[in-house]
Order: C-alpha cells, then structure tokens, then sequence
C-alpha cells in the first residue's frame, strides 16, 4: 500500500469530518418539536419573564463550565431571563425526551414556554446574543462574554 | 478528578506526529512505544506518569499565559485505553504478519488523534459519554 496515499486518505477524511463539526456545532438550530414547552419538563423550576435557557451538561464536559459562563455574563444584567442547569446523565430519561444527544446542548425557552431552538456544542461568537436577542426582542447589553 | 483539558490535546498532537512517523517508515517499533504510551496513560491516567503528560505539565503549561478549561479525567483516559487498543490491534498485525491490520489499526488511530488536535474533538471521550450515557460504564 502507498504510505502517502493512506495518510493523505486519513488527513483528508478526517478534516472533512472535523469541518463538519465546525459547522454544524454551536450553532443555532430549529427547535427539534412544536410540542416541547417548558411546564411540561417538570424540573422544579420557574420560567422566565422574557426567556429560560436550559443547558444540559454532564460533569466529564469540558466545554460546559466555558459555556455557563458565557450565558451568565451575558444575562447578569437581565433578570427577566432566567438560567437552569441539568445533569443530562443523571435526567437521562429527559434528556431523551427532549432529544439530547450530546453536552453541552442549550436550549431556549421563549416567554409563553415554547422551545425556540437550541445550541448544540460551544455556541458561536455573538451567537447566544443574538438568539437571545431574537427570542426576547430586546437589545442585549454588548458584553465580553464571547 | 480534574485536569487542564488541553493536556490531552497536546499529547494528541505528538501522538498524531509519532503516528505519521509510524505509517511513513513502516515501523512497528515506533507503534510499540506509542502503544506504550498509551499503555500509562489508560492505566496510570493521561496526567500522572504519561511522557506526553509530563511534557506538557513541565515545559508546556509553565509557558501559557491563560488558564484553561478544566476536564474530568475520565474521558481522555478512557481514550487512552482505545487508542491503547488499536495499538495492540497493530502490533498483532506485525506478529501475524499482516501489514494491512498494522497500517489500518494505526490510519484509524492518526485519525482520533488528528482530530483531537486539529478540531478538538476527542473521539475516545466521545465514545465515553455514549457509555455513561447508555449506563455501561460510570
């Protein structure tokens, strides 16, 4: 077999698979269902007045801590929205209801409750803003948090 | 326990060199030390007697300005142990003679440790968090 072949093949699969990645993670998608509204998730917690952001994250999440910060520089200022964190494996069965597949996944709660889309992976920069933002229709406060 | 997560991406990286190194001179000996390597990290933990580890923690980090992320062991040890697997895989292709399973076991190890380098993707803790999640491992 041709040495060089077999890595080009290697390198050339593998960066296809990894800009896949890049593109399609953290980045906003649609809302996996119509049906899926925050009541209904029964985590003993209040939903917002403008917003609820949910991240799920398990504890072997690198990425995850990275992203809580993110999202609460940029709501520190707003109490209308509010932030919760769950434990994908220990809420497995949830997780599975909602289609959670891999953490951190971030999902947005509109005001009525309804999910409007959700984040899979490190969100992009400006990317939470702007889902914000297009959620509530408020204007964020330009922080540092990306 | 918690380490820098950016430990096991710089040991993906000398990994992904060694790996090059491996398939382009044919060597079998290069494989064996690697799969050495991984041997300690899987079964000592990639931050506590691994060489890559060491370096890392002894000339890299002490150069870093920024902190970093922090990450639970677990998962890069756990891929240390895959990688560890695919290494035996490739040795016994050299036992046996096969240079086909000796060059497919190292293509599918330099592409797990590409990744992790070049994106960050660590395939083996991916591969962790589906067994937790399947409850198969904790």
């Amino acid at each position: 077999m041709n040495h060089w072949l077999l890595i080009a093949s290697v390198l050339v699969l593998s960066s296809a698979f990894g800009l896949f990645l890049q593109f399609t993670r953290g980045k906003l998608t649609k809302k996996y269902s119509n049906e899926i509204f925050f009541d209904q998730l029964k985590i003993g917690q209040e939903l917002g007045k403008k917003a609820t952001i949910l991240q799920f994250e398990t504890e072997y999440c690198s990425i995850c801590p990275g992203v809580k910060r993110q999202i609460n520089e940029l709501i520190k200022n707003d109490k209308g929205i509010s932030f919760y964190e769950i434990d994908a494996v220990e809420r497995i069965e949830l997780a599975k209801k909602l289609h959670v597949k891999s953490s951190p996944t971030v999902l947005f709660f509109n005001e009525a409750g309804l999910e409007e889309g959700r984040i899979i992976g490190a969100p992009k920069k400006d990317q939470l803003r702007n889902t914000l933002e297009k959620i509530t229709t408020i204007k964020m406060e330009k922080t540092n948090a990306n | 326990m918690q380490i820098d997560a950016r430990g096991p991406r710089f040991g993906a990286a000398i990994t992904m060199v060694v790996l090059l190194l491996v398939i382009y001179f044919d060597s079998a000996v290069l494989l064996a030390i690697q799969t050495l390597v991984w041997a300690i990290g899987a079964f000592a933990g990639p931050h506590n007697k691994s060489p890559y580890g060491f370096i890392f923690k002894t000339l890299v980090k002490p150069r870093l300005k920024s902190v970093g992320e922090l990450e639970n062991v677990k998962p890069p040890q756990f891929a240390q142990l895959v990688g560890f697997l695919f290494g035996v895989v490739g040795l016994i292709g050299v036992v046996i003679g096969s240079s086909t399973v000796f060059l497919i076991a190292t293509a599918f190890a330099l592409a797990a440790a590409f990744l992790n380098a070049v994106f960050n993707f660590c395939l083996g803790c991916e591969m962790y968090l589906l067994l937790v999640r399947a409850r198969l491992i904790r």
